[in-house]
């Protein structure tokens, strides 16, 4: 087409120069439509300048033209300037904000998970026999009561311990407060605060008359027996716990209070964060228990020695009564082998001294006693041979079974699973947690990958300034983009759905054993996201700049001629028409995993019935039932030999 | 004859839309097709086409497609979507009442 010709449609369409994509658009079919009519013209015999100057006069006037194509354009133009704000205002802002918002939110929401367990891990025996007295004390004295404080205070005491004492503020005469603050402070008490402490337990004493627990604290600051008129006190607060109807620390009640008060858990670390502050209310009282149990045959070969041996057989004949008072206030695990283990205690020292004092068939007695009533916890703890007795099978049956979070938290987990299928829960989370770790790193690229191509665009648009050339926001009919998030996200993602479920994916292990793998695949499927939509889109915007003609690089060059200044248009075009197509991209990804991500976790915690502790409950499942079954067998025993004895 | 251009102007929609009821159409073969069903009788300015095409377009009535043609020639096909379908038969039928209502007034002898 000569220049002519050139000028005549550049004028006829300047009123649409808003819109480049449309205006290249209408000048091609023009000067198409002008080349068809020269070319019939040229057929009939005209020469060159004639066919073209006949093209150009069945056009009409090309005022008349111009204002007819704004006006037969301008609904177009409204509705397209429409959609290239609502994508460069709403869409990409929105993209950028919430792949910020959600991915990087997202790997601070995920890394409190690998930091916690990483710290506990470090910090906690795994076996758990030892872990239940050993831990006790070391969360006693270092964890703070939630919500999470510091160890000092300017005044000397611990926040702890102030902390602790705010809730016995907010809750006066209460004595299911009083007795829970009261046994969760006696580590923090100092020389200086003895006095307070002791006016403390006499509180209690009077507030809740029947409880034996401010005896077993009171016994526990008096001291050791060093006179006579000690051992006298000791023997007192000894017998008089003993005498009560009941042992009751209200932890259970205190703490599901306590969590009441806590936002509800939303998902699998909040309740990561709620189980283990469950978990940190390990009390130390359950020591002092163990220090009375051993403590009573001792007194007992005192009376002996002093000839008190009728004193001696009254307190031995009660060597059943601390661990039923024990074993009447345990709602998990930890309480349950207190008991067990200070009946053992008790039974095998009592049975000693009855021998020891020639009483062969009370010694007889209380050892068939013992073996009774230690009989279903011992069963139990038989059974965990595997679990809890060979440290190297329970790693391996774990880590092969249960995966990444029930590994690392192991050592907070009392109760062990019966079977594999109660491990399910955690394995299945640990992909789904390392699954939103991924989406989460994959949205942040995605962002970056946005405000690349937006620096890009720029880059072209400086490079194009002299050709007074701007790049063209290309704008994809729906079905277009409808293509290229079917083909490009929705297919991918599926595929890996689908591929998920297959044995060969190994979701049958933990994620740990699955790692290499599990990478390889989110890289691959990380991959797949970016680089198909790239190529779906860049194939069309290829397609439309060859309809606009608009020079198109060889498809093979790719970006090695972006310098090529014909080129310039083309790269310019595909840099601003990537952004808004990634930012769909991204929102879709986000649409798509985020809910289903989350659904299979909050499926995945609500089945949990071993590590996690549930809404209105204050331990896991697994371990609330066993310790209940535990604790009712224990107690009809004992009921049992009670009634045998009188 | 020379129409008068209100009347041709008027009628512009309804040609276009019934020419791509009958099949799809780029905008030189539509003034063709014009020009040879009325032997020139319109003498439309071809340029004029176009906004009228774009503004169908703007509406949903028809879509454009560039599809490659002969020789590489690429071309601007249109073709009616749904609503461009129904319009076409409203505007047809339109045409036929207006076109006999007007045979009446102009030649049945009055009663």
């Amino acid at each position: 087409m000569d220049e002519q010709t050139g000028k005549l449609v550049d004028d006829a369409t300047a009123g649409l120069r808003s819109d480049p994509e449309l205006r290249l658009d209408v000048q091609k079919e023009l000067l198409t439509h002008l080349e068809q009519t020269a070319e019939e013209c040229r057929a009939e015999g005209c020469d060159e300048a004639e066919s073209l100057e006949r093209a150009r006069k069945t056009f009409g006037s090309l005022l008349e033209l111009a204002a007819e194509l704004v006006s037969g354009n301008t609904r177009r133009m409204k509705l397209r300037a429409l959609a290239r704000l609502a994508l460069q205002a709403l869409v990409v802002p929105a993209a950028i904000a919430l792949a910020l918002w959600l991915g990087y939110g997202g790997l601070v929401r995920l890394q409190r998970i690998p930091r916690r367990a990483l710290e506990y891990l470090t910090r906690y025996n795994v076996e758990f026999t030892q872990a239940a007295y050993a831990n006790a004390a070391y969360r006693f004295s270092m964890l703070p009561l939630y919500p999470n404080g510091n160890i000092s205070s300017e005044d000397g005491l611990s926040q702890y311990y102030h902390a602790l004492h705010s809730l016995l503020n907010a809750h006066p005469n209460d004595r299911r407060y009083h007795a829970y603050v009261i046994s969760a402070s006696f580590s923090q008490m100092q020389e200086d605060s003895m006095q307070d402490y002791e006016t403390a337990l006499q509180q209690g004493m009077q507030l809740d008359p029947d409880n034996a627990l401010y005896h077993y604290l009171q016994w526990q600051i008096s001291g050791g027996p060093y006179d006579q008129k000690q051992f006298a006190l000791l023997m007192h607060e000894i017998r008089l716990g003993l005498n009560k109807p009941y042992l009751k620390d209200y932890k259970d009640e205190v703490i599901s209070d306590r969590l009441a008060e806590l936002p509800p858990a939303m998902d699998c670390a909040d309740y990561y964060e709620q189980t283990l502050l469950v978990k940190n209310e390990l009390y130390f009282h359950y020591e002092i228990y163990r220090q009375i149990a051993r403590s009573i045959p001792i007194y007992a070969e005192i009376l002996i020695k002093d000839g008190r041996t009728d004193e001696a057989l009254e307190l031995l004949r009660q060597w059943k009564r601390l661990p039923s008072q024990i074993m009447q206030d345990s709602h998990g695990m930890l309480g349950v082998m207190v008991a067990n283990e200070c009946a053992r205690e008790l039974g095998t020292q009592t049975a000693a001294i009855y021998q020891y004092l020639g009483r062969d068939e009370l010694a007889a007695q209380t050892r068939q006693e013992l073996a009774l009533l230690t009989a279903p916890v011992n069963r139990y703890m038989a059974k965990k041979s595997l679990a809890v007795n060979d440290l190297m099978k329970r790693t391996n049956f774990v880590a092969g079974s249960a995966g990444w979070i029930d590994s690392r938290l192991r050592s907070r987990v009392i109760v062990d699973a019966d079977d594999r299928a109660a491990l399910i829960p955690q394995r299945v989370m640990g992909y789904k947690i390392m699954e939103e770790f991924a989406l989460s790193l994959l949205l942040v690229v995605l962002a970056l990958c946005i405000i690349g191509l937006w620096i890009t665009q720029d880059v072209f648009l400086y490079r194009l300034r002299a050709a007074r050339a701007v790049p063209i926001l290309l704008l994809p009919g729906w079905r277009q983009v409808a293509r290229i998030l079917l083909v490009g996200v929705f297919l991918p993602l599926a595929a890996y759905a689908g591929y998920s479920l297959l044995p060969i994916a190994g979701r049958g292990v933990g994620v740990e054993h699955n790692l290499p793998r599990f990478i390889i695949e989110m890289l691959l499927l990380g991959g797949l996201l970016i680089a198909l939509p790239w190529l779906l889109t860049v194939l069309i915007i290829r397609r439309r700049c060859g309809q606009l003609d608009v020079p198109v690089p060889p498809i093979k060059a790719g970006w090695a001629l972006r310098r090529d200044p014909r080129y310039r248009l083309y790269f310019g075009t595909v840099a601003r028409s990537l952004v808004p197509i990634y930012a769909l991209v991204l929102l879709a990804v986000v649409l798509v995993c985020r809910p289903a991500l989350h659904y299979q976790e909050r499926a995945a915690y609500q089945q949990d019935r071993l590590f996690f502790v549930h809404h209105g409950e204050t331990m896991p499942r697994l371990e609330a039932q066993t310790a209940t079954r535990l604790r009712s067998e224990v107690l009809q025993m004992a009921e049992k030999l009670e009634r045998e004895a009188k | 004859m020379q129409f008068n251009p209100d009347l041709v102007r008027g009628s512009v929609e309804t040609i276009i839309l019934h020419l791509l009821n009958e099949r799809t159409m780029y905008g030189y073969e539509i003034i063709k097709a014009v020009n040879e069903r009325t032997d020139g009788a319109f003498a439309w300015k071809e340029g004029s086409l176009y906004p009228c095409l774009h503004r169908l377009e703007g509406d949903g009535v028809i879509a454009g497609e560039w599809v490659d043609g002969n020789r590489g020639k690429q071309r601007k096909y249109y073709h009616l979507t749904r609503k461009g379908e129904a319009l076409c038969k409203e505007k047809v039928a339109e045409w036929e009442s207006f076109t006999k209502a007007m045979h009446a007034v102009l030649f049945q002898p009055a009663r």
